[in-house]
């Protein structure tokens, strides 16, 4: 170490000039600029400071507009105040407290309630007291504001503001109204994470997407608020000059985008309406791309009450409402019934159990280790092809091909009709069902599967769950020949500066993945479910249409077991769900349909004629040219 | 030990220019906490003359031992501290959004301000075990330094603590251009450079940190937060004028307008109440104690000391060039503190364990 000639050294030594250089260059730039600041700019910083201040004035942004396929508004704004307080400027809270309360009626409990928060914010956040003040109180309390000097002792306004901001409004009133979900206050929790996600996207007591499409495109129909800087002083009046408005910032509120949907404002009126007073789910898909012209979830909440804050009673009531206000029913899992022969039908003819000449008697049901499974048919249907037992939803015949194919064989050709998966449509609240395998029952249950298991779900009883959503998919699956497809619900987001394609559904587009089951088997299938409405014999045949040919399948899903209904009675919470899914029309198919009425009994009864109407609305708006351009 | 030679060589004027630092950090820390205690003195200042106490009582024992000693453990005291780096990245206590806090029994410690003493000894060791073959060192000389500066960087960025990252970056940096490199190894390392950072804006930063970028260069833009405690702190510094507002009269930052007004916006409450006078004293005061950094690593007579007090001289520059260009708007705020002057026992023991170095070495220089 100290063997080194001391030219080494030296030569480092030398260096020592470019460090001197450095430091003295950085230090001379530091008092320059604090030379700018404090000297050059002095007296305006200390004006800026002293006895004034920058009050910032949030300009809350509108969100996007949510459009049907022809830009009619489905979901729009309205202009609300709010009454806020931006506690920097409060002297004494108490005072304040008690002159609101005075000039408002407001509780002090609520304020107090708001008034929590504050510890968790910086100081110059307003706290939004009261939303959607009425109109004549936004009005009094600004020109209380202006004349503060005026007021007697007893009223301190101070740190009040009245604060513009554009609320939701439904101009169909519950028209999908769980499909575009509600808006929640961001509040302190949600807050510290969208802040992290988002920075300065969002505010304290901002409204935020919670459910359906609010939620889910949250980010696209979000605007960006716009900020309003002026020079106030002490008793708040404005000052103004050219050398403020150098400083301050001027930024005009972005409008979010638009969302541009695929549903048809006027099938989704006329799907609603079909329903009267029943409450279940309808999907309408068109076949070729996966979209969703028409969704239906009944009954639904009143969006109109929550597009501004609730009191925590009132909500607290609305969950807890029996008839589940908030459950999107075409994303819940049911029970299929018959509709999942279809699926049976299939699985049997690609694996080769069944021969579609082959016949099968029916004589009102099977024994089968030692129970007797019924046919829905008492006197039995005799002997039936399998079109046949399609058309008239034999369940013995099934019965049959689910001993001869197995729950694994079954379920393979369900997952490639993409049941038993989510489907992936712009939607949080998406439940994905159950297609039961051996395995799963092992896994879920530690118990064997047993044979008898592969009658009752070959009739879409017993563990298959499925939602309409994907019945209707599979319904398209069918009807296109096969090829999967993403049911959506966005088209397109909107700016003003044009169109941008909603970047969800890049690669999505793509309907051409073919699944591995044959055209020939798949046109069997059809014919037969052309038949079910065609032909006397058929399930719908009392739905059929003069205007258009359907091909579908009736469904009955069980509630509760056939011995508990002996107990109780079918009718009421235990009645049958009805089911019917169908694709239209049968020469050229364009859409598929699933409609599902709750408790509504036979599917041929509660369900196919609402499926009717839909598709006989499509039919003729597509006749007119309005659908597709 | 402590001889009458020995003594004579003290370096007062570094000891004074130091006291003087530590006595403004406790005059000015009292008055940014100031409101948060109903007049009277707050916790900060007390624990922060505590810390400053350790700090001077530690720096003065270190004083008896020859700083050569620290050539044999430099590279194990690098280990722990990157041992410690990796503790916090595991188990690091979150404060202010970034993961740099360890507890231990009770102790809040952060491993980062140690960790720049510690790589300045590893590097001082380095380039003192291995001077160049040639007048300036080749690439290949410099992976093995490379990796050390390279370690607690990525431990720190995985703490998520982009402002102390920067600051190794800069620091290692100096060290590597003093030591002297080749010109085309320079470009590459630039380069290389350009790259990671372009790499860590697009991967590693968080939106909170892209968030201050955005609002350093697109101020009009930024709507809120980031730019808005910018313009406030303009308007807090700029609000001194001259001679200040007087001492415990900076109602601005008083206000609260200022976030962290004891740690990395400590500067602008003296700003505000001593104006433009008081702020250049300050700053004299730092460009002082790192001339004499300077001056004593250019007298020292072998290249562990020269790169030991260049090291030193460098993370005093570093931190105050750093922490003032945030705050006062040249550049990007990143949540580098300023040395004594900010509050946190880490960084003031750090520094002072850095000054007491400085002294040792020039207090050693004759004694060969």
């Amino acid at each position: 170490m100290l063997d080194f000639p001391q030219e080494g050294v030296k030569e480092l030594s030398r260096r020592f000039v470019f460090c001197y250089v450095a430091l003295g260059v950085a230090l001379l730039f530091i008092l320059l600029r604090l030379f700018v600041l404090q000297i050059v700019r002095g007296d305006f910083f200390w004006i800026l400071s002293s006895e004034h201040t920058v009050k910032e004035i949030r300009i809350p942004a509108a969100r996007g507009l949510i459009l049907d396929r022809k830009k009619r508004v489905l979901v729009e704004n309205r202009p609300s105040f709010d009454l806020a307080v931006i506690p920097q400027y409060v002297r004494d809270r108490k005072l304040l407290k008690e002159s609101l309360m005075k000039l408002t009626g407001i509780s002090g409990d609520l304020f107090d309630f708001r008034w929590r928060w504050v510890k968790e914010l910086p100081p110059f956040y307003p706290l939004r007291i009261w939303t959607d003040l009425p109109y004549d109180l936004a009005a009094k309390l600004k020109v209380m504001r202006v004349t503060a000097n005026g007021l007697p002792d007893s009223y301190d306004l101070r740190g009040v503001e009245i604060i513009p901001r554009p609320l939701r409004r439904h101009p169909s009133g519950f028209l999908a109204a769980l499909t575009f979900g509600y808006l929640s206050e961001v509040s302190p929790e949600t807050f510290k994470k969208l802040q992290s996600e988002f920075p300065n996207r969002y505010w304290l007591g901002d409204l935020v997407g919670s459910s359906g499409l609010e939620g889910f495109w949250e980010s696209s129909l979000k605007g960006e608020d716009g900020v309003w800087q002026k020079l106030v002083n002490a008793i708040g009046q404005e000052i103004s000059g050219e050398e403020v408005q150098g400083l301050l910032k001027d930024i005009p509120p972005r409008q979010g985008a638009d969302l541009v949907l695929s549903i048809d404002k006027e099938l989704q009126e006329t799907a609603e309406f079909a329903f009267q007073q029943k409450s279940g789910a309808l999907v309408l898909l068109d076949i070729r791309n996966g979209e969703v012209l028409a969704l239906v979830s009944r009954p639904s909440f009143d969006p109109a009450e929550l597009t501004t804050t609730i009191s925590s009673d009132r909500w607290k009531l609305l969950v807890a409402d029996p008839a589940k206000i908030f459950l999107h029913r075409a994303l819940q899992p049911y029970p299929p019934g018959s509709t999942y022969k279809i699926v049976t039908a299939i699985a049997a003819l690609e694996e080769k159990v069944i021969r579609p000449d082959e016949k099968l008697y029916c004589g009102g049901g099977m024994r089968f280790g030692g129970r007797f499974f019924r046919c829905w048919r008492e006197g039995g249907h005799g002997s039936v092809s399998l079109h046949e037992a399609l058309v008239q939803s034999c369940d013995t015949f099934f019965y049959e091909l689910g001993l001869r194919l197995g729950a694994d064989r079954l379920a393979k050709y369900a997952h490639y009709l993409g049941l038993g998966e989510k489907t992936g449509i712009d939607l949080w609240s998406e439940k994905e069902g159950l297609i039961p395998t051996e395995e799963w029952k092992k896994k879920a249950f530690g118990e064997p599967w047993y044979a008898g298991e592969n009658l009752s779900i070959a009739v879409g009883q017993g563990s298959v769950l499925v939602t309409p959503l994907q019945s209707a998919r599979m319904m398209a699956i069918v009807a296109n020949g096969g090829r999967s497809l993403r049911p959506h619900l966005a088209q397109s987001v909107q700016r003003d500066e044009g169109e941008i394609q909603a970047p969800f559904f890049e690669g999505e587009q793509d309907v051409s993945v073919r699944i591995p089951v044959s055209e020939e088997n798949l046109s069997l299938v059809r014919a037969a479910l052309a038949d079910v409405v065609a032909t006397p014999q058929g399930t719908a045949y009392g739905s059929r249409s003069s205007l258009v040919a359907m091909g579908g399948k009736t469904g009955t899903a069980q509630v509760i077991s056939e011995e508990a209904k002996k107990r109780v009675g079918g009718t009421g919470r235990f009645e049958d769900h009805a089911w019917f899914v169908a694709f239209a029309p049968v020469s050229n198919p364009q859409i598929a349909v699933a409609v599902l009425v709750e408790h509504g009994g036979f599917g041929a009864q509660a369900a196919a004629p609402i499926a009717k109407v839909v598709v006989e609305k499509f039919m003729q708006s597509a006749s007119e040219g309005a659908v597709r351009e | 030990m402590i001889d009458k030679k020995f003594q004579s060589r003290f370096h007062w004027p570094l000891f004074w220019t130091l006291i003087g630092l530590c006595a403004i950090s406790l005059v000015n820390l009292h008055s940014a906490t100031y409101n948060l205690t109903k007049g009277g003195i707050s916790s900060f200042v007390w624990s922060q003359g505590l810390w400053i106490g350790l700090g001077l009582l530690l720096g003065a024992l270190l004083l008896f031992i020859d700083y050569r000693l620290w050539i044999r453990f430099s590279y194990p005291v690098y280990f722990v501290t990157l041992v410690l780096l990796l503790l916090v990245v595991f188990f690091g206590k979150t404060v202010g959004g970034n993961r740099n806090w360890l507890v231990i029994g009770g102790l809040n410690l952060q491993p980062a301000e140690l960790a720049k003493i510690s790589l300045v000894i590893a590097f001082a060791r380095f380039f003192s075990d291995n001077p160049p073959g040639r007048s300036s060192y080749q690439l290949i000389e410099l992976v093995r330094p490379g990796i050390m500066a390279l370690l607690p960087i990525v431990l720190i960025v995985l703490g998520k603590d982009m402002g102390s990252a920067l600051f190794f970056i800069f620091l290692s940096a100096s060290l590597f251009a003093f030591a002297g490199i080749q010109r085309k190894v320079v470009l590459i390392l630039s380069v290389l450079l350009l790259i990671s950072g372009i790499v860590s804006y697009k991967f590693v930063l968080s939106p909170h940190q892209k968030s201050r970028i955005e609002a350093f260069l697109h101020p009009s833009e930024d709507t809120r937060g980031e730019g808005y405690h910018l313009l406030q702190s303009k308007i807090t510094v700029g609000s001194g004028r001259v001679f200040g507002k007087g001492y415990l009269q900076g109602m601005h930052s008083k206000l609260l307008y200022l976030p962290e007004r004891h740690t990395d916006f400590i500067f602008p409450v003296l700003a505000e109440e001593w104006g433009w006078v008081g702020s250049f004293f300050t700053l004299f005061l730092y460009a002082t104690l790192i001339s004499f950094g300077l001056q004593i690593a250019s007298k020292a007579r072998e290249r562990f000391g020269i790169f030991l007090g260049l090291g030193i001289s460098a993370i005093l520059f570093w931190q105050v060039v750093i922490n003032l260009g945030g705050v006062l708007g040249l550049i990007p705020l990143t949540g580098v503190t300023l040395p004594i002057l900010s509050y946190g026992g880490s960084s003031v023991v750090t520094i002072l364990i850095g000054i007491s170095f400085l002294m040792n070495i020039s207090m050693r220089r004759f004694m060969f």
